[in-house]
Order: structure tokens, then sequence, then C-alpha cells
């Protein structure tokens, strides 16, 4: 199932499990947002966004492509599920 | 468009049954009973879920297995877990705790309605739900 996560905590390990245990890697994507924008996520086969407004208001960079509310909203609609963590 | 009766029914013998959304749903509890109000509120929304005709399993990870011990809430003025719990069996609600996640000692004092499985196994329910909603 084409799974979209929402990561909102930093070393957020059970998320993290479940991320790199799915069955279908190569179609999720994680969306970084709130204090997780400060997280440098690697795991393989995972498309990973970072909240646009989140990273600004934070003042940081992030190497992660950021991603609006609309593209966030029109994501969630693609994906089969959407888990937020 | 036709939209799918959803809800409950008096069976011929007497039992309430439900029909409908039939999604398989997996809530998953992480924080321990008193700290927040999050256990009790997975719990009640747990129960709701089943008014849909949906198939709901309580996952009890990381320090929310604590929830699977008896506890006498109210004398800390807190809602009564015990009677969300019964609630939950008489609903069909799976309660499934995290067998690694609770000290040894404390497994001859979980609740007999929750039954133990390993993280692999609940990783497993977690990747097969339809619908994950982690507290």
């Amino acid at each position: 199932m084409k799974t979209f996560y929402f990561i909102r905590k930093l070393k957020d390990r059970l998320a993290a499990e479940v991320i790199s245990g799915g069955p279908e890697k190569g179609t999720d994507a994680i969306l970084l947002m709130h204090d997780a924008v400060y997280e440098k996520w690697a795991p393989e086969g995972v498309r990973i966004f970072a909240c646009r407004e989140d990273v600004a208001a934070r003042g940081i960079e992030t190497p992660y492509p950021a991603a609006s509310y609309e593209e966030i909203a029109r994501m969630i609609v693609e994906y089969d599920r959407t888990i937020v963590w | 468009m036709s939209k799918k009766a959803t809800g409950f029914f008096l069976s011929v013998e007497g039992e309430l049954k439900s029909v409908g959304a039939g999604k398989r749903v997996a809530v998953i509890v992480r924080n321990s009973p008193f700290n927040t109000l999050k256990s009790v509120e997975a719990f009640r929304m747990s129960i709701g879920l089943t008014l849909e005709g949906n198939q709901v399993d309580l996952l009890l990870m990381e320090a929310g297995v604590y929830n699977a011990l008896p506890s006498v809430s109210t004398t800390i003025k807190r809602p009564d877990m015990n009677q969300f719990i019964d609630t939950m069996e008489l609903c069909g609600i799976g309660v499934y705790l995290e067998s690694e996640a609770l000290p040894l000692p404390l497994h001859s004092k979980i609740r007999p309605q929750m039954t133990k499985k390993s993280r692999k196994e609940l990783m497993e329910m977690i990747h097969r739900a339809d619908v994950v909603i982690p507290f």
C-alpha cells in the first residue's frame, strides 16, 4: 500500500522502524514537519520532503525538497494511506 | 453515487453486530496511562471506530504497554480505564501489547483481555492495516 508518512518528532524510533520495514518502500514518501525538520533521514527507497513553513520558521536549511501546504494536501490525496507519527 | 449502509444491528440471536465500512484499523498507544490523556482518548476513539463496522486492533507499544496492567485510575480522579477496556472487549476490539516493552516481572499482571505479541508481529499488523492511527 502506497503510504505517506508524516514525522513530527525528533528521533522517533518506532516510526523509523515501521518505515524502514515497509513492504513497498519504493512507493512510500515521508514528510518531515514540526521539529522533525531538524532530522537527517536516509532510509532507502523512500522519497523525503520537508514542510516549507516549518523549515522557514526554524531558520534552518534542509537537504530535502520543500513542500508547501498545498503540495502536502495534494500528496495526501495521491497516496493510499497517510500515517501521522 | 450509492453509499454503503454502516452501523449496528441486532441479529436474530439477539447479538449486537456491526456492518459497513469494514476497514482494518490499527490504533497505536505509545504513552503510559496517566501522564497524558492520550491513552484514554485512544481507547475512546477505538470504540467509536467500531460503530462504522471497522475491524479495530489496539496496539500497546513502547510506554503504552503499561496500559495493560490493572489500575484504579479513579483514585487520582482520572477516567475509569476498566470501563473502556470492558467496552472494547464487548465491541470486539483486539488489544495487543508489545511483549518486549513490558518488564518480565510484570507479565503475570497483564489484564486477561490483552494478548502479548512480539514487536515484529505488531509491525506486521501495522503494515497490513488500511488505517493506522498512532497516539
